[in-house]
């Protein structure tokens, strides 16, 4: 069967519909720019003037007329001014045979309805040549066909140059308005995808739509499916932890009831840690691994209410942990995701400085939550990469309950998703301040 | 108070509402306890910590054993495994609140027991799931030995002053006073817009204890008493921390809303709804 091939107005690669955009650009502005220097008249503002031309004109061309020829180039000198210098032409000399330009015909027409026998001389205006645009020249025939050239120096008003650049301005910049509009769109689908390439592995994506020209439908079906896999591959992978950390449960609860019948009350003890330390890295892995999946939906929560109630719990745990601030906050949040991002930062407080003070303010648009210690801080070129899942400074390894390296992670991503920011600091005075910025109205 | 659920006979009356019963009674009858946990290791370990706490203790693998269990002796108490193979903890605890599987294992009896689920499922939608279902506590795997007794005392505690106060209270609840409200299920208190405010376990039983008793001046001694279902130990100083704690989650209006009574302890002013 014969395939049918049709010629198509829109090209289906990127090259064609670019080539199309710069073609359609200069055929614009040769269109534009015929059309207006064509149609745009020569004006002249000192009328007196240019009727003194015309007379003088008419009269000159009534005294070289009556001329003999062998006088008329001395006459024609003779009757030159500044004003108006002329020049005779034999008739053996080349007829002008430059048409005259539109926008000269008001001129040529006020010309000659002042002077009729300006009509019978074949009168033609031309605008004077580069580099004298104010100059208006013409030729003028005798009756027996030899011409005379005249130039009438700065007739033309300035503005009448100046309104010819405005115009070209206005087509270049309409042209590259045009053109530009046209690559935009060009190019939509390609920015589309890269915004949809930055959320890759974010856990929020969506497929990206496969449109656009025959390049970038080919890269977005590609990225879709890279998308697809790496989704899998993540799930998978996800899965299996999460099974492995909740299974690590049961043998940790047998193991922590086993060793309450213990008689050894130090082995009891030093067991009781090394469970409690287990425990945090699973409930660690849980907590970050259960964010990724599902979000939490936002509901209004007293934010003054969960951070006291941290305090507090520190509190009677024998920690020193201070909150300031006011009593009550309401605000549209997700309350387990943003009770677990405090907790991670005073136990993270607690845990390298040994107290903690929360501060609670709120300022045009934002509340400030900064959790500050004492403690040694982070070293300034770790900074950027604590919050970072699973990454851990150096120093904390090697510590007895280290952790898995997901706290700061967390909260970084639990604050982010609410449309807030969240910042570390080493403090001027000593300690850390971890500062969490979140927006009042979501 | 009650120590003992009729058995699956029908007779749910017999149960004892007596409140002057003295607490030492406790120890003349032994608790029954009725775990239903699949994994054996932790069942056994379950049941020797608990035997140890002077509990009478039945074990059981599976949801059919659990109500063979049941038909054969009530239990007062049932420890409850989340995940189990074939009908799953939430569903258990489901199926008892509602009074057993209709026509096979019936029984009024069975809403009232109480229930403490224990599950390796931490994270606290689970546990809001859990108690939303009915049951009165939820331990997260890995739990210690003391705290699983803590756990079943405090929830026996309980059970005998539900049962004092109002034993055919509907399960779930929400009590109103002040244009706030508290879901006694879900543990969670909400203020006059609507927005929920974190208050920790004990400041949730000593707002209970004052919603209890509205109105009426409640000694510390009182207080202490109604609040130990989960405190360790609580001190008198500690009661007045609670309560300032409280107070101020209550907002402005709060000083009024717990009134100090001078020399006696405090009282609780605005009239209560319940829903």
């Amino acid at each position: 069967m014969k395939r049918e091939r049709r010629i198509r107005l829109w090209p289906r690669g990127l090259v064609g519909r670019v080539m199309l955009v710069l073609l359609a650009s200069i055929g614009l502005v040769f269109v534009v720019s015929w059309t207006l220097y064509e149609h745009a008249e020569a004006y002249i503002e000192d009328g007196d003037r240019l009727d003194l031309i015309g007379e003088r004109l008419a009269t000159d061309v009534r005294v070289l007329d009556g001329a003999a020829p062998t006088t008329r180039p001395m006459l024609t000198t003779m009757l030159s001014t500044n004003d108006l210098r002329m020049i005779w032409l034999p008739v053996s000399a080349p007829p002008d045979r430059e048409g005259e330009p539109a926008r000269m015909s008001e001129l040529h027409r006020q010309l000659v309805a002042a002077n009729p026998v300006l009509a019978h001389a074949q009168l033609r205006l031309h605008p004077g040549r580069p580099g004298k645009w104010t100059d208006v020249t013409g030729t003028i025939l005798l009756a027996d066909h030899s011409q005379i050239r005249f130039t009438a120096p700065d007739i033309l008003r300035s503005h009448v140059v100046t309104r010819g650049l405005a115009t070209a301005t206005i087509v270049s910049l309409s042209v590259l308005l045009a053109a530009g509009m046209l690559v935009h769109a060009l190019s939509m689908p390609l920015r589309a995808l890269a915004t949809v390439a930055d959320t890759v592995g974010s856990g929020e994506w969506e497929p990206l739509e496969e449109k656009g020209p025959r390049e970038v439908r080919r890269l977005a079906h590609a990225i879709n499916e890279m998308q697809k896999r790496i989704t899998h591959l993540i799930e998978d992978r996800t899965e299996a932890l999460a099974a492995v950390s909740h299974d690590l449960r049961t043998p940790l609860a047998r193991l922590r009831l086993r060793a309450g019948f213990l008689a050894d009350a130090e082995s009891q003890e030093s067991i009781e840690a090394d469970i409690d330390e287990m425990e945090a890295m699973v409930g660690g892995v849980l907590a970050y691994l259960s964010g990724e999946k599902k979000r939490e939906p936002s509901r209004s929560i007293d934010l003054a209410a969960i951070l006291t109630t941290i305090a507090d719990d520190a509190h009677d745990r024998g920690a020193v942990v201070i909150y300031e601030g006011p009593h009550r906050l309401p605000m549209c949040l997700p309350p387990l995701a943003m009770k677990r991002v405090f907790t991670n930062l005073v136990e993270n407080a607690l845990h390298y400085a040994g107290s903690a003070s929360i501060r609670l303010t709120a300022e045009r648009g934002w509340v400030i939550v900064d959790v500050e210690d004492e403690g040694p801080g982070i070293p300034d070129l770790e900074i950027g990469r604590v919050t970072t899942a699973f990454y851990r400074v150096e120093t904390s390894r090697s510590r007895k309950t280290g952790g898995l390296g997901l706290g700061l992670a967390i909260v970084k991503r639990e604050v982010e998703r609410t449309g807030g920011s969240f910042t570390l600091e080493n403090r001027l005075t000593g300690g850390l301040r971890a500062r969490v910025m979140l927006l009042t109205a979501v | 108070m009650r120590f003992y659920l009729a058995p699956a006979t029908g007779q749910h009356d017999t149960r004892m509402n007596d409140t002057s019963l003295p607490s030492l009674a406790l120890q003349d009858l032994p608790v029954r306890l009725l775990i239903v946990e699949d994994d054996p290791g932790m069942r056994t370990l379950l049941s020797r910590t608990l035997q140890s706490d002077g509990y009478r203790i039945r074990a059981v693998p599976d949801a059919r054993s659990m109500w063979e269990a049941l038909e054969t002796e009530a239990a007062d108490l049932i420890i409850l495994d989340v995940m189990m193979p074939g009908m799953n903890g939430l569903d258990l605890c489901r199926a008892l609140r509602q009074g057993g599987v209709r026509g096979n294992v019936e029984d009024k009896g069975f809403s009232r027991i109480p229930i403490i689920m224990v599950s390796a499922r931490g994270e606290e939608l689970d546990r809001v799931l859990g108690l939303e279902l009915g049951a009165d506590d939820y331990v997260a795997k890995p739990f210690g030995q003391k705290e699983l007794l803590a756990r079943v005392r405090a929830v026996l505690r309980r059970g005998q002053q539900n049962s004092a106060v109002a034993a055919d209270r509907p399960r779930r609840e929400m009590i109103t006073f002040a244009g706030w409200s508290l879901d006694l299920r879900r543990r969670e208190l909400y203020d006059p817009t609507g927005a929920v405010v974190e208050i920790s376990g004990a400041e949730h039983d000593l707002l209970v204890s004052f919603l209890d008793n509205p109105q009426r001046v409640i000694g510390r001694d009182r207080l202490l008493e109604l609040s130990r279902t989960r405190l360790g130990d609580v001190s008198d100083r500690s009661i007045d921390v609670l309560v300032s704690r409280l107070r101020r989650k209550l907002g402005t209006d709060a000083d009024n809303l717990i009134r100090t009574v001078r020399g006696q302890g405090y009282i609780f002013t605005a009239p209560i709804e319940r829903v």
